[in-house]
């Protein structure tokens, strides 16, 4: 049993699933049974169940709420790390213990992820097992208890997290610092003055606020929904009232840690688009595929990734594009030696302003989006994740709207990267890393 | 309200024979409390440990006063001895927590 912390989303690509309304696939020699479409039910209190039968052996059950980093109160940020930790620890009805044999028992794995906008309890098992481990699921998500020797006594895992964040992680939640300030900039981590500082009844008003009935969503994998309906209308979830924070705004400016590293790794982003603009989405998903979203063959040169080609082998740089409900980020993250790092943003920024896509670059990038969000479907753990954020989100369903975009489309968002207001954020070695005003 | 006599004549003996009891005992003398005399067990122990700060303090007080008094070989001004009707079992919840959870540990690994 894991508590996985961390769904970054940084190369998370705007993904949806097809709801297949259309023909049923047919079974093959390599798919005797064939999944069956997805199904959703609005309960009375508000919970939305979704869950989608794979007829094959291995189940997973989610409970996700709409309460992510972004809902943290000012001077108490880190409550959401700290939710992640204490997934595992004794509950209204379990101990510790039995929460941790019950589920070993069962050959199960329980798991707590978070992002900005949602935080999601997890189980999976083998569909034998499933029934036995979901009472533990429930608990865990719904029946926290934060004792405050256990919160004492767990939280070197607090301090083992925040030592085991890799640049590349950090360079992206400092991102986030300058360009939302509040809101949205709280990064996933707790802040390091703020570790051992959250008491029980700071973590237990948080949760009796955020985690309600009306803001939760139940998601199933490989189970059946009547079953998964049933189950959600088990849960003891409170309905309650959502105090709408301030819209977030998009800041341009930078952030500068200096660490004793031989590497310096930059972001630079400028707006995206929100998961309320299907259209933008979409573009800027393909513009992100265009430019390069990590290289798609091991050990290969990035020929088809505008930012690879355009930093000649000094660095390596990705495309990064972020799409939270009301706001998001698109720009690139790049990663060089301390003496190639100024050459490589330079080039990477003039790939940005100047972007844009042709014919052929367009249909790569829009066979590209396709394959990974179906390959998103493969995954169970990815899927249940999708399966929430679309319903707590309204994130749109984009496979199907992927072939309608026009290449007009893509280069209108593009465009508007030539003139928009930067945000940098920069670790490691800095010397020859430029400024956001030489940009 | 109305009560019959037995239960009132059973609480009342209980009380008076705790009273008594209690008294007796003679920890009150020094300024303690029942739960700060407890053997300590594991369970116990362990128990103590998860007591919030302010309990622990005030426990600890109750405890160096008493140990100081008790080399001095006084007892307390009869005014400050704990009174039965005063002291509060405050680790009582704890420590049935911790036997709770040690029974719950044990009954699993006998299964397993």
């Amino acid at each position: 049993m894991a508590s996985k912390f961390l769904s970054t989303q940084t190369v998370k690509a705007t993904r949806g699933f097809a709801a297949q309304a259309a023909a049923k696939p047919a079974a093959t020699e390599f798919s005797p049974v064939p999944r069956e479409p997805v199904k959703t039910t609005t309960l009375s209190n508000g919970i939305v169940v979704t869950s989608i039968e794979t007829n094959a052996p291995l189940s997973r059950v989610g409970i996700a709420f709409k309460a992510g980093s972004r809902n943290e109160p000012s001077g108490k940020e880190g409550i959401i790390h700290l939710l992640r930790m204490t997934s595992s620890l004794s509950t209204k009805q379990s101990t510790q213990f039995s929460l941790t044999r019950v589920i070993n028992q069962a050959g199960a794995a329980l798991t707590c992820t978070s992002g900005r906008e949602h935080v999601l309890y997890s189980v999976d098992a083998s569909r034998k097992q499933i029934d036995g481990v979901l009472p533990k699921l429930a608990d865990a998500a719904t029946q926290q208890v934060f004792k405050p020797w256990e919160l004492s006594d767990n939280l070197y895992k607090i301090k083992l997290d925040l030592a085991a964040v890799q640049p590349e992680t950090q360079v992206i939640e400092l991102l986030h610092k300058v360009a939302f300030r509040t809101g949205l900039a709280n990064s996933l981590f707790c802040p390091s003055h703020l570790v051992g500082k959250h008491t029980t009844e700071v973590l237990q008003s948080f949760v009796a606020a955020n985690l309600r009935a009306d803001n939760a969503a139940v998601v199933g994998v490989g189970i059946p929904h009547d079953r998964l309906v049933a189950y959600a209308q088990s849960l003891a979830l409170k309905a309650g009232q959502s105090c709408s924070g301030a819209p977030s705004k998009v800041h341009g400016g930078e952030v500068r840690v200096d660490t004793s590293s031989s590497l310096a790794y930059v972001a630079v982003a400028a707006p995206g688009a929100s998961l309320a603009d299907t259209k933008a989405m979409v573009a800027f998903a393909l513009l992100q595929r265009a430019l390069g979203a990590g290289i798609p063959v091991k050990y290969g040169s990035g020929a088809g990734s505008k930012l690879n080609q355009a930093v000649l082998g000094a660095g390596a740089v990705s495309s990064l594009n972020l799409n939270y409900s009301d706001a998001g980020l698109f720009g690139f993250v790049a990663a060089a030696p301390a003496s190639d790092a100024g050459k490589v943003v330079s080039a990477a920024t003039k790939v940005l302003r100047s972007a844009s896509v042709n014919e052929s670059q367009l249909s790569r990038a829009k066979a590209q989006l396709k394959a990974d969000l179906l390959m998103a479907k493969e995954n169970t753990g990815v899927l249940v994740e999708e399966l929430a954020l679309q319903a707590l989100l309204n994130r749109a369903d984009l496979l199907s709207t992927v072939d309608n975009v026009s290449i007009a489309d893509v280069n209108a968002v593009a465009s508007r990267l030539a003139s928009a207001k930067l945000t940098v954020a920069a670790i490691g070695n800095l010397s020859n890393v430029p400024f956001v005003d030489e940009l | 309200m109305a009560v019959t006599k037995a239960p009132g004549f059973i609480n009342q003996l209980r009380a008076t024979l705790g009273r008594f009891a209690y008294n007796a005992s003679g920890f009150n003398k020094y300024g303690l409390m029942h739960d700060d005399v407890l053997f300590e067990t594991p369970d116990v122990e362990e128990a103590i440990r998860r007591l919030p700060q302010k309990v622990v303090d005030d426990r600890n007080y109750r405890i160096m006063r008493a140990l100081q008094y008790s080399g001095l070989k006084k007892y307390l001004p009869r005014e400050q001895w704990t009174k039965y009707e005063e002291d509060v079992k405050y680790l009582q919840p704890y420590l049935q927590e911790v036997i709770k959870e040690r029974q719950e540990k044990e009954s699993w690994e006998k299964l397993f």
